[in-house]
């Protein structure tokens, strides 16, 4: 090695040792290391198939081929030795209480709270999720408490909470976790609440009504091509859960975002009103939600007040009973009308009730039936 | 019969020069402003279009020099022959004429590519800033290549370096011109209108033919006439803005400040990101009482950002004394104030004020600070939330003082990066007051004070019987508030670093934060570049690795010091045109600087003035720490940082005379590759400081990298000779 070549190793070491504490400062910083996943956590699914292709998942319309030691597109399934298996059971990343209010259901045992869980994993994608760090991940990228169904259930009932809800990211991506909560919930006398964006396949739904109490389906659109455009998914599937759940006797309520230039046109409001009339929705209480700026839409406006309004006004022309303005704090719309007197029959502040003239199931005033489970 | 002269350089370079081409320096001027106008209108549409952080406009300049640098490069080897100075203005009507359609095509990819209200991919963001950029900056490269080549050829004498120095003077006019004038007064489509209507009537003047003449002048006068008539600017924008009016929109000291209305609610964007609307009850709540309630008697209040978003009519809800207020971008505040026609709050004094410079000067004690500014998203904003920054103010505060200051909500559940963003805002405010809550709301609220703090807001606006739509009992549990703040507080692991000025943690956290929302990944787009970068410091002979260096050089350090002058100032905007005015001065007058005898230009010249430059690097952090302790000399702060930019450009200018004196090519070759080499350096410096020195490794090491490179070219040289 001569006197130039040596000076230019030299100098390439040194180029590389100076490179040092910047890719180690990077190292250190921003590297997630997933936890572990343990076997505690894994269920064998309940609904799929194996295919040549690999296991293909029934549980939503997405219908994953999922190929050995993959996810499906959940991030919540895993396939492996040729089964596929939950990933999400007991393993919740979110567990809070929550009025029951705020999922938002008026009309279910209002003024109690709601144990609510949710485990990583969706199987949607959309822009304007408020919950993107849970749902647009796997359970092994978050940090998880070990929460098993017993656990559960006994926490709930440790911190007075009259239901479950299985909310924030999507429950049909933990659906083994929720039956089974469920069912032993059932036996404590534990309500289950299930909020959801109902895109899942009818079987599994059937079965899960058989132990859920009351659901918010997220009707987030009435075109297929935003749903696919906004959501990546499908508007049918959407309508066929509403159609079960009605079917099978767990109470209902309706939640629809508002989204500007996205789904904030009134003829498609009008629409999504008729079409729920038309299909024995009237007194499902339907809530119009204001979009707040989030996530991938964080560059849209909220919407504005007039426009719930507005769409207030045609779902209560179109007939439909109880609708609701949500996140907008102080414009009154949020307490429950009787559809015969117009009294008002529950009163609330935000989350709180102040006043309940519901009895028995009725109108105080008039008698006349207030739907919901009291 | 015109005399001809024949010059034969190299077989590329075999021509017929007729006598006109004296006036070539014309051309080079011309281009020099032009490229300089279209450089910074492309900047400020890329960072409106995309999300305006350091990583997008690092990658908008670096792209810029790359492909301005490959133009340059390719030009090398073009023909002469034909060449007239008609040809060369046509095709500077041309580059000036380009931006039209790519600014549109920029709004309307991104309009089709991505719905309405989201953020652009990153991939797919790169992609469009190449393929945007390349019509104009390929041309641009190129022509400088062309022009100087033949202002060579035409005195028989190597003249790059004039070329560059001519070159130089057209950015210095053009930058000028937009910075102070254009930039203030016209929207993008009207400044390319100016723009090309002035080239176009240069070429109308050296026209031979009078068709053409009075076909030149008269389009040169009807373009910027039709642009101003019918502005396509408002009609491009509105696509940005579906279902929403365009009541409003000016170009300000601190960006385009654009107001829409759509159903009685207000709606402003900086620089198209939205950053206030009227009806935002929750937050303007949250953000006020949280805070105020906790005060006995609140009197005097300092409100930083956010008035119009309804915060000034809730913090008159305690019959304070006086409300002290400042705006990021004041414009905002004027602008809402016009638009809603409201009488001046008679207890509001608003003042137009950098808000770190009015807390320096500033000897007012606030009972309740208020701060409701953007997250740490940009270096610019990460400044106020720096352990300097809560220095800075808790010299406004009392024992009793409360100061409230928000991070976007982590939800139901914090995202790592997102945890971290927090921790270190935590951990920055502990080390100055003794007492801090965090309560998780529509934002996360961060409240300090030396005093005790109290969880149970609703239970205290009952008590003092405040009137709020939101902030009360039906939308808040005390009890449940507390366990959520208390379980996020138990998250934050504290060994994270307090931030700093200038060690940027928060912002380096939040750009990986970023990364969730555009896909990407922080060590890819970092590790990419530097490899290419070593791998061309490597590859270069010594005299181009002393430019290529040179490059980097002047692009970090002025990076570094546009950062330090934010930190101590504040708003950049008028400052930048006076740090790129010294920057070309310092350029043009290095460029002609002769050491010594002036016909000698020597490696030995070449290799001490990069050993200048090292050692001017590492000088550099002590000049700054200087500067820092002369806060109340503001004209003598200032001036200390104006200084260093003008030697450093000086070196740099320098640099490139004698580079172009010792290269052994023909003229276009030593063009096409000095120009090239110095812009691609000066690409991965300004890349490869904003997003990986400066954050991640803070001033001094930056400087002592930049060192490290110059005394290596500096060694390569010597070793050559």
């Amino acid at each position: 090695m001569d006197k130039r070549q040596f000076i230019k190793t030299l100098f390439c070491g040194a180029g590389i040792a100076c490179l040092y504490k910047p890719l180690s400062a990077i190292a250190e910083s921003g590297i997630v290391i997933p936890p572990e996943v343990g076997k505690k956590w894994t269920r064998e699914a309940q609904y799929y198939i194996v295919t040549p292709k690999g296991v293909r998942c029934l549980l939503c319309p997405n219908e994953c081929n999922i190929k050995e030691g993959e996810l499906g597109n959940c991030r919540a399934r895993l396939s492996k030795n040729g089964k596929l298996y939950s990933i999400s059971y007991g393993n919740p990343c979110a567990v809070h209480i929550d009025p029951i209010e705020k999922k938002p259901l008026f009309h279910f045992y209002p003024g109690t709270n709601a144990f609510s869980i949710a485990t990583a994993g969706c199987n949607l994608a959309c822009l304007y999720c408020q919950n993107w760090s849970i749902s647009q991940k796997s359970p092994r990228d978050t940090q998880n408490t070990d929460l098993l169904p017993d656990r559960l259930i006994s926490y709930c009932k440790q911190n007075g909470c009259k239901s479950i809800a299985y909310t924030y990211s999507e429950p049909v991506t933990f659906y083994e976790y929720v039956y089974d909560s469920a069912t032993l919930a059932r036996q404590e006398e534990i309500k289950n609440v299930f909020i959801s964006s109902g895109f899942v396949n009818s079987a599994p739904l059937a079965k899960l009504c058989k132990v859920i109490d009351a659901a918010n389906i997220d009707l987030k659109s009435f075109s297929d091509d935003i749903y696919m455009r906004l959501c990546s998914g499908k508007l049918q599937p959407i309508l066929n859960s509403l159609n079960l759940l009605k079917k099978e006797g767990v109470w209902l309520e309706i939640t629809n975002l508002v989204v500007p230039s996205w789904t904030d046109n009134m003829d498609m409001i009008k629409r999504m009103c008729n079409w729920l009339l038309q299909n024995g929705f009237e007194m499902t209480p339907l809530h119009f939600s204001r979009f707040i700026p989030t996530y991938k839409l964080s560059q849209l406006p909220p919407t504005p007040v007039n426009t719930l309004k507005s769409a207030r006004e045609i779902a209560l022309k179109e007939g439909l009973k109880y609708v609701y303005i949500g996140n907008v704090p102080g414009l009154e719309m949020e307490n429950t009308i009787c559809p015969e007197c117009h009294a008002i029959v529950i009163e609330r502040q935000g989350f709180r009730v102040v006043q309940n003239y519901v009895a028995g199931g009725k109108c105080v005033f008039c008698g006349e039936k207030i739907d919901g489970v009291w | 019969m015109k005399s001809v002269s024949r010059i034969k350089i190299n077989s590329f370079e075999e021509t017929v020069i007729p006598p006109k081409w004296i006036n070539i320096k014309y051309l080079l001027i011309v281009l020099g402003g032009v490229a300089i106008v279209n450089q910074l209108v492309f900047i400020r549409e890329f960072l409106s279009v995309l999300d305006g952080n350091e990583l997008v406009m690092g990658l908008v300049m670096a792209c810029w020099m790359i492909l301005t640098g490959f133009g340059a490069y390719v030009g090398r080897n073009f023909k002469i022959s034909g060449f007239t100075l008609e040809k060369g203005l046509s095709r500077l009507a041309l580059l000036s004429f380009m931006p039209f359609l790519l600014i549109a095509a920029l709004y309307w990819f991104k309009k089709t590519l991505f719905p309405p209200g989201t953020i652009a991919s990153l991939g797919i963001s790169i992609s469009g800033i190449f393929l945007l950029l390349f019509p104009v900056c390929f041309l641009s490269g190129y022509l400088f290549t062309q022009f100087s080549t033949c202002y060579s050829l035409s005195s028989n004498d190597n003249r790059i370096s004039n070329a560059y120095r001519y070159e130089s003077v057209g950015s210095l006019i053009g930058g000028l011109i937009f910075s102070f004038f254009f930039g203030y007064f016209f929207n993008s489509f009207e400044v390319f209108g100016l723009t090309t209507g002035i080239v176009l009537i240069l070429r109308a003047w050296v026209c031979n033919r009078s068709i053409e003449k009075y076909l030149f002048t008269g389009v040169g006068i009807i373009l910027p006439l039709l642009v101003f008539a019918f502005n396509p600017d408002i009609h491009i924008k509105k696509l940005f803005y579906p279902d929403q009016e365009i009541i409003r929109d000016k170009s300000t000291r601190y960006g385009t400040l654009t107001v829409t209305q759509q159903h009685g609610q207000l709606n402003f964007y900086e620089n198209n990101s939205l950053q206030f609307y009227t009806d935002n009850i929750i937050q303007s709540e949250e953000a006020v009482h949280y805070a105020m309630i906790q005060h006995k008697q609140p009197k005097q209040i300092l409100l930083i950002s956010g008035g119009i978003s309804g915060m000034i009519q809730e913090i008159e809800k305690y019959q304070v004394e006086k409300i002290t207020y400042l705006e990021h971008n004041p414009e905002i505040f004027h602008e809402w104030k016009n638009l809603i026609h409201m009488n001046d709050f008679k207890n509001v004094e608003f003042l137009k004020s950098d808000i770190r410079t009015f807390l320096l000067r500033s000897k007012t004690i606030y009972d309740v600070i208020l701060l409701n500014l953007p997250p740490p998203n940009t270096l610019g904003y990460n400044r106020f939330y720096t352990q300097e920054f809560f220095s800075i103010l808790k010299k406004h505060c009392n024992h009793q003082s409360i100061v409230c200051t928000s991070l976007p909500s982590t939800g139901n559940y914090a995202e790592a990066n997102a945890l971290e963003v927090n921790a270190s805002l935590f951990k920055t405010l502990n080390s100055h007051f003794l007492h801090q809550l965090v309560l998780p709301g529509e934002k996360n609220y961060f409240l300090v004070s030396d005093d005790s703090l109290s969880w149970n807001i609703t239970e205290l606006i009952s008590k003092k019987r405040i009137i709020t739509n939101y902030v009360n009992s039906g939308y808040i549990d005390d009890k449940l508030m507390k366990e959520r703040g208390e379980s996020l507080i138990s998250q934050f692991d504290l060994k994270v670093k307090i931030n700093h000025d200038f060690q940027p943690y928060m912002f380096l956290r939040q750009i990986n934060h970023w990364f969730n929302y555009v896909g990407g990944n922080y060590i890819l787009i970092i590790a990419i570049p530097a490899i290419m970068f070593l791998v061309c410091l490597f590859w270069l002979n010594p005299v181009t690795t002393g430019l290529y260096v040179g490059g980097f050089t002047s692009a970090s350090l002025e990076v570094a010091l546009m950062l330090i002058y934010q930190i101590y100032f504040g708003s950049l905007y008028i400052a930048s045109a006076l740090f790129f005015s010294l920057f070309m001065g310092g350029l043009v007058v290095g460029s002609i600087w002769k050491f010594g005898n002036k016909n000698e230009f020597s490696m030995r010249q070449y290799s001490m003035l990069q050993f200048a430059l090292a050692l001017f690097s590492i000088l550099l952090p002590g000049f700054v720490l200087l500067a820092g302790k002369m806060a109340f000399f503001t004209i003598l702060q200032q001036f200390m940082f104006f200084v260093p930019v003008f030697i450093l450009a000086f070196g740099i200018g320098y640099e490139f005379n004698l580079a172009s004196r010792l290269q052994p090519y023909g003229y276009s070759r030593i063009s096409g590759i000095n120009y090239s080499s110095d812009l691609l350096g000066s690409a991965f410096g300004a890349f490869i400081t904003a997003v990986l020195l400066l954050p991640v490794c803070g001033l001094a090491i930056t400087c002592l990298v930049v060192a490290g490179l110059n005394l290596f070219s500096g060694l390569r040289v010597v070793l050559k000779k």
